[in-house]
């Protein structure tokens, strides 16, 4: 178990990383914290997401998740917006 | 994004689409379907385009073609595939992505090559930033599925 002021690492790409203004946010990480919380705790810290509506996508370690799966403190997370590569 | 570098299916040089051909020349393939995606001089409102600004989640990028070349091999009985996607800067007219499959039919060398592309544009972390006259602009797009609970 990762102890009491672990972090979690959330890397940020295209609209959503313009919007925030970075590439890289670093938030507390808590015992069975779900994506659904993360998602969560963003529209907390940043307002500006529900303002423009922001859709994105949460991956760990490079996989595409729903909002139950859990986090832990070695994860590789990312906000992915939607994408339009081709 | 620093430098330029080649990982697999991405690149920052410029798509150099003979000699793709060249390199991968097959004679036991009966058939070659080529899929080119490039930068179109008009956007969506009719405003004549700058540039183009590609950026890749690249780890992840780099897996899900992977993944999708895996289950395409799966699918149909092909001999080469070759996918190779632009990052960085592109200009009007660039190649931004190149999808070439060989197989001894033709049948199953298109099915694949539109699985690819298809693939590529629901599932693949990639963004494209449109640079006009009027500003700079993220294209909306998909938004990846969940893969996994």
């Amino acid at each position: 178990m990762a102890e009491t002021g672990s972090k979690i690492d959330l890397r940020l790409y295209a609209s959503v990383k313009d919007l925030l203004g970075t590439d890289r946010i670093y938030l507390d990480w808590y015992d069975n914290m779900s994506v659904g919380d993360l998602r969560e705790k963003l529209y907390e810290l940043f307002p500006i997401l529900s303002v423009v509506n922001a859709q994105f996508t949460i991956s760990i370690n490079r996989r595409a998740v729903d909002d139950t799966k859990l986090i832990r403190t070695t994860d590789e997370l990312a906000l992915l917006p939607p994408i339009s590569g081709g | 994004m620093e430098g330029e570098f080649y990982l697999g299916y991405l690149t920052s040089e410029v798509i150099d689409v003979n000699r793709l051909l060249v390199d991968r020349q097959n004679t036991s393939v009966g058939g070659t379907v080529i899929f080119l995606g490039t930068v179109r001089e008009l956007n969506s409102e009719n405003i004549k385009l700058l540039q183009l600004n590609y950026e890749a989640y690249e780890t992840m990028a780099e897996e899900i073609f992977s993944e999708i070349e895996t289950e395409a091999r799966k699918k149909w009985e092909i001999e080469e595939i070759t996918v190779l996607h632009r990052i960085g800067t592109l200009s009007v007219g660039e190649v931004s992505v190149i999808i070439i499959v060989s197989s001894k039919h033709r049948k199953e060398a298109f099915e694949c090559c539109r699985y690819i592309i298809d693939s590529v544009k629901s599932r693949v972390p990639i963004w494209k930033m449109e640079i006009t006259n009027k500003g700079k602009r993220w294209l909306g797009g998909t938004l990846i599925p969940p893969k996994e609970k």
